[in-house]
């Protein structure tokens, strides 16, 4: 069943279009994230979803409720602020129960269920101290435990991790995934940080200048994008553009020929990219692939990538074992597949 | 070396603060327990007699301390609902309209306090815009009397407060993130009680600060009671300053300056322990429960 449906959606400021008619829709239990870079509209689709926001056009149901109109303290939504936005005045008890509070649960219902949360976040010791005394990860909990201690009916997090250090930030991803599947949770999770959309999602959704640009899982998304955006943002691109040859080989503009991973239409002038890790550097040979020369290798410990120049540009491939050693400046070639994209993406 | 300097910075405003301030302190306080002769001479001898005189006196405690101190709490707690209102309007407006607004608030204390004083008689009088609009609508027949009675007096001071009150709770609502009332609207909020759950609690030391500096000025009104109260309301200031000119007895005016002073610090330290207390217990209470 679909826990929220976004229904042609657009939301304007003055002139500026911030999203142009979204559509989407979100499975129950689902982890959604929404991946774009920073103006992209992510954020404020979540508000809009949330009712921080109100949409110029468009309808949002939550649990197959039209709660569009609905102010955003009657939807029952749990949301996680990227600063946490706890409130500096009262303890992390307080913080968790307010909620619970302004629904006029029991005092006794209220203690048993904020120490639920607190314990599911591992802070059930720190109920009393004030957030001040807390460190960035233990308020990041507090802010997860106050918007799940009301069993929402979709969790809605805004960049929670971004002002996390990055160790901590690799924990809570851990920690917040599992969460999620404990509980069953719908939720959307808008980030900037393509890796930790790809490591935590069950469907990621890219965006770009208000619109969706592709949904699909994380293995889609990376290997499949459909766009150059897409294919570019969601990790190291090589693009390659020319002309299809014989429905499967790309000719480039000096010659070279790049075999193509999916079929493309025959003398379509299409664009196809390679990540780092598709390709194998080799010696030169006849066989008309891609010719760069070896600039360098750049060690970061777990592995290594080289640095080869391709014409004017300045392209990374992934180092393998068994690679043999290549001398700075020695000729090499490219061995890879390269993906289509555009033309010859809606041709498959 | 740094320490040296550093204390070597504090010696202009020490020294400052010491001969026009605490010694002329010191210097009322000793008078205060003199006495003068019929014909103003000072008796240098110690004596209480002026403090029997004034904590005896009905006069002296219903007609001038009680009435200086509970006018003054009256126009603070005016002054500080009226500031707060206006603070967060400030704060709420467009970022590019809030120097406009603060300049609006400032712009009062570019007047002298004579002329504003002067100013309201005229709006209060008789015949005044107030007194005119009142009739022309009908709410009153005939002009009512604003002037030269306690409201006068209030009025006065509460204009005189207000924009002390308005800076003082516009510094802190200022620091308090807006998102922090979003969060509380998530969790089911409606606008206004996410606001007295978190804004207000928040906003508590700029309410403390603007209501002792409210408390502070109005105690101590000097002008506008002579000129709103037409002599008809006496303040403690006011009396003080009678009583060294024109009875020529400095020792009391002294001594009505001093028992101001101590009720003024009692109740400010009262009043700072009472909200500090309240706002401190509220987590406490609630994580017992």
């Amino acid at each position: 069943m679909q826990q929220i449906r976004i229904a042609g959606v657009s939301k304007r400021f003055d002139d500026y279009l911030a999203l142009d008619r979204v559509t989407l829709d979100v499975e129950g239990g689902e982890f959604l994230s929404i991946l774009g870079p920073s103006g992209c509209g992510k954020s404020t689709l979540l508000r809009i979803i949330a009712g921080l926001e109100m949409p110029s056009d468009g309808d949002v149901h939550i649990a197959g409720k039209r709660v569009t109109g609905d102010p955003v303290w009657k939807r029952e939504i749990g949301f996680v602020f990227q600063n946490f936005a706890l409130w500096p005045h009262l303890s992390v008890f307080r913080n968790v129960s307010m909620g619970l509070e302004l629904r006029k649960v029991s005092k006794a219902e209220i203690d048993t269920r904020v120490r639920e949360a607190l314990r599911l976040v591992q802070l059930d010791a720190l109920a009393n101290r004030l957030p001040a005394q807390l460190s960035g990860g233990q308020q990041q909990r507090v802010a997860l435990a106050r918007a799940v201690v009301l069993k929402p009916k979709v969790l809605l997090l805004d960049e929670p991790l971004s002002a996390l250090d990055k160790n901590l930030r690799q924990d809570m991803q851990v920690e917040l995934k599992s969460l999620q599947r404990t509980l069953g949770l719908t939720s959307i999770f808008v980030t900037h940080d393509q890796e930790e959309a790809l490591s935590l999602s069950d469907r990621v959704v890219v965006m770009n200048k208000g619109v969706i640009e592709q949904v699909g899982t994380p293995q889609e998304i990376y290997s499949t994008p459909r766009t150059e955006y897409v294919a570019g943002f969601v990790g190291e691109a090589c693009f390659f553009h020319g002309i299809v040859e014989g429905g499967n080989v790309l000719r480039l503009a000096d010659g070279a020929a790049v075999p193509l991973a999916a079929p493309a239409p025959t003398g379509a002038r299409i664009a196809a990219f390679v990540r780092p890790e598709w390709i194998k550097l080799e010696t030169p040979s006849n066989g008309g692939a891609p010719a760069g020369v070896f600039e360098r290798l750049i060690y970061f410990g777990q592995s290594s990538d080289y640095l080869v120049r391709l014409g004017d540009r300045q392209i990374r491939v992934k180092h393998r074992d068994g690679d043999r050693v290549f001398a700075n400046g020695e000729a090499v070639a490219l061995n890879c597949k390269a993906w289509p994209l555009a033309a010859g993406a809606q041709a498959l | 070396m740094i320490g040296r300097s550093k204390t070597l910075l504090l010696v202009p405003s020490v020294s400052i603060l010491a001969a026009f301030f605490v010694v002329p302190l010191i210097w009322v306080v000793g008078l205060s327990f003199m006495s003068s002769d019929g014909t103003g001479k000072l008796v240098t001898d110690f004596t209480l007699g002026n403090y029997t005189r004034f904590l005896t006196d009905a006069y002296y405690l219903d007609a001038l301390l009680w009435r200086t101190v509970r006018l003054a709490a009256i126009a603070t707690l005016f002054s500080v609902v009226i500031g707060y209102f206006g603070a967060l309007a400030i704060v709420r407006s467009a970022p590019s309209w809030q120097p406009w607004l603060i300049l609006l608030v400032m712009l009062p204390l570019w007047v002298n306090l004579v002329v504003r004083t002067l100013s309201l008689m005229v709006v209060l009088g008789r015949t005044g815009p107030v007194n005119q609009f009142l009739v022309w609508t009908g709410i009153a027949d005939r002009p009512i009397p604003l002037l030269f009675n306690e409201t006068a007096v209030l009025i006065g001071m509460v204009q005189v407060a207000v924009p002390f009150v308005v800076m003082s709770i516009y510094g802190v609502l200022q620091s308090i993130p807006r998102q922090l009332e979003h969060a509380a609207m998530t969790v089911g909020a409606t606008p206004l009680s996410a606001f007295r759950r978190v804004t207000l609690p928040l906003s508590m030391p700029g309410i403390l600060a603007g209501s002792v500096l409210a408390f502070g000025i109005n105690v101590e009104s000097f002008v506008v009671p002579i000129l709103l109260g037409g002599g008809r309301v006496r303040f403690m200031s006011v009396a003080a300053y009678e009583t060294a000119t024109v009875s020529n007895n400095l020792p009391f005016a002294a001594t009505i300056g001093v028992i101001l002073l101590v009720v003024t610090m009692a109740m400010l330290a009262l009043y700072q322990w009472a909200v500090r207390s309240m706002t401190r217990a509220r987590p406490v209470l609630a994580t017992a429960g």
